[in-house]
């Protein structure tokens, strides 16, 4: 699926925000119009490299009304499978890129009384195409930014001015932290909440959530996982009747690809369940945020962009 | 937790009630009834944890036999008895305007009451997964036909003549969960006058 659709973009704009991040902005290689998107959406960034093709799920971030440009940041991470630092490293202004249209997977509740947006460091990104859709109603919202210290707190100036009262901020070297059981306790019914950031700040955010007695359907996060580099090992493919070797650093379906398949996609992150596939033989290594943990259990099912084998040989019925 | 459930064949939308589970996840639990769904409200009430938070609201009068006695005696922070329907929504209104996050609302009673005490939650902001429904009493079913959308409650027939704009209309198990209503639709389009046998079939 993904691949199929790709729309050139150029690259116009790129800014160091901070020492690790970098906000780009892209329009369409023929300046036409981009397709729309709503607060909470993201993109998939495909970078041709040398050696390889990475593809990067990205949170837009600019206005949803401006239908001419996108805007992702990026930040950048060393250890990483190289997405990251070929956007940082590599991509100048004026260069191409493709993205695929946008998918929303985080998207505002318009029926909520009450917005409580909790972000910690890049996982601001969302919010800030969301603070356009809640201004415009003029919803009751509340934003929730920590960052580790004033020279990682990206784009806090532009959030304070158009945030002004709604915006707490938190430094962590100054010993600021979020406290989600005191910001969550006693909200009005129909209030809702949104967490993106660290593996902790997410949990924590659910844990208060769920002490609280709030309902699942008013508790929002993403956290797009990256897949992880680990052990090579086989994949069988049962229908296809081939066998294809998975590289520590690729993921079955990066692997899958190279060998000229197309297995469904969409977010490469371990979040849509687009990829999801049944599992003949093997032991699997889960590393999703969408399979319930019985079913990881019984290693019936896996999502192909993320998770990899703990077994030497996988069986799938692909 | 859901609500109620649909069924697996048929017309999907209408709704399988079952005896209503507390959510034992709630930081407080309100329950509205009307009638004979008090015995609803009081076997929820049993299942409630010791240390549950409760209030009542109760519709005495209306369908069924009047159960303010026995919910009068469960124990609870408060147990408001009302009269009039209208004052009870409001009731209910003033009630989840002041209440937070961590309450679920459970109603039981006839269709047209829990729907219409539904909507009152959800006008508040609360999702479907907070809010559970139970049938007790009659089956009478609350009807908008699809002709000139007038609105009767209480039919036990599967044909009626539509108050709204005198067509002779047959109900069918559609229901609109927004409305709180089954959708009843023209029965002798074809050959007018000829109906099929009336039959008191919701009671």
């Amino acid at each position: 699926m993904t691949g199929q659709f790709n729309i050139p973009v150029r690259v116009t704009r790129i800014e160091q925000v901070t020492p690790m991040i970098r906000r780009f902005t892209l329009e369409r290689y023929d300046g036409g119009q981009l397709p729309g998107f709503s607060g909470g959406s993201h993109v998939v960034v495909t970078m041709r490299g040398d050696d390889r093709i990475h593809h990067n799920p990205y949170s837009l971030m600019g206005s949803p009304d401006d239908k001419r440009h996108y805007q992702i940041s990026v930040r950048r991470d060393d250890e990483g499978r190289g997405g990251s630092l070929f956007m940082h490293t590599r991509v100048a202004e004026g260069d191409t890129l493709e993205v695929a249209p946008p998918t929303n997977l985080f998207a505002l509740n318009r029926l909520a009384k009450r917005h409580i947006l909790i972000a910690g460091g890049i996982g601001i990104t969302p919010f800030m195409a969301q603070l356009h859709e809640l201004r415009r109603a003029g919803a009751d919202y509340q934003l929730h930014y920590s960052f580790r210290d004033q020279e990682n707190a990206a784009f806090r100036n532009e959030l304070e001015a158009a945030c002004g009262r709604r915006i707490t901020t938190y430094d962590a070297s100054a010993g600021e932290f979020v406290q989600p059981g005191q910001l969550l306790a006693e909200q009005p019914l129909g209030t809702h909440v949104y967490v993106c950031g660290p593996k902790g700040m997410i949990q924590a955010v659910n844990d208060a959530a769920f002490e609280l007695g709030w309902a699942d359907s008013h508790v929002h996060w993403e956290e797009f996982a990256a897949p992880p580099v680990g052990k090579p090992f086989r994949v069988v493919l049962q229908k296809s009747d081939m066998e294809v070797t998975v590289p520590g650093s690729s993921s079955v379906l990066e692997a899958l690809e190279d060998a000229g398949l197309q297995p469904n996609c969409l977010c490469r992150g371990g979040v849509c369940g687009e990829c999801e596939t049944v599992v003949v033989e093997g032991e699997v290594e889960h590393n999703d945020h969408f399979l319930p943990d019985d079913v990881k259990q019984t290693n019936s099912r896996m999502m192909i962009c993320v998770s990899r084998a703990r077994s030497e040989r996988l069986v799938l019925d692909l | 937790m859901p609500i109620y459930e649909l069924p697996e064949d048929g017309i999907r939308s209408r709704p399988i009630y079952r005896p209503m589970q507390p959510d034992v996840a709630a930081r407080f639990h309100l329950m509205v009834a009307e009638g004979a769904g008090s015995e609803a409200l009081a076997e929820l009430h049993e299942k409630l944890p010791d240390d549950a938070r409760c209030s009542i609201h109760y519709l005495a009068g209306g369908d069924g036999p009047d159960g303010s006695d026995r919910l009068m005696q469960l124990r609870c922070e408060q147990t408001r008895l009302h009269f009039d329907d209208g004052q009870l929504a409001d009731a209910l209104r003033r009630h989840l305007e002041s209440a937070a996050m961590g309450t679920r609302l459970y109603v039981a009673g006839s269709e047209d009451f829990i729907w219409r005490m539904a909507a009152v939650g959800i006008s508040c902001g609360m999702s479907e997964e907070e809010i559970h429904v139970e049938r007790r009493g009659s089956r009478a079913r609350p009807v908008q036909c699809v002709h000139c959308k007038t609105r009767v409650e209480g039919v036990t027939t599967n044909i009626y003549t539509c108050p709204g704009c005198g067509q002779h209309v047959t109900v069918r198990d559609h229901f609109s969960r927004r409305l709180g209503a089954y959708q009843s639709v023209c029965v002798d389009a074809e050959a007018p006058g000829e109906l099929p046998p009336i039959e008191e079939i919701y009671r």
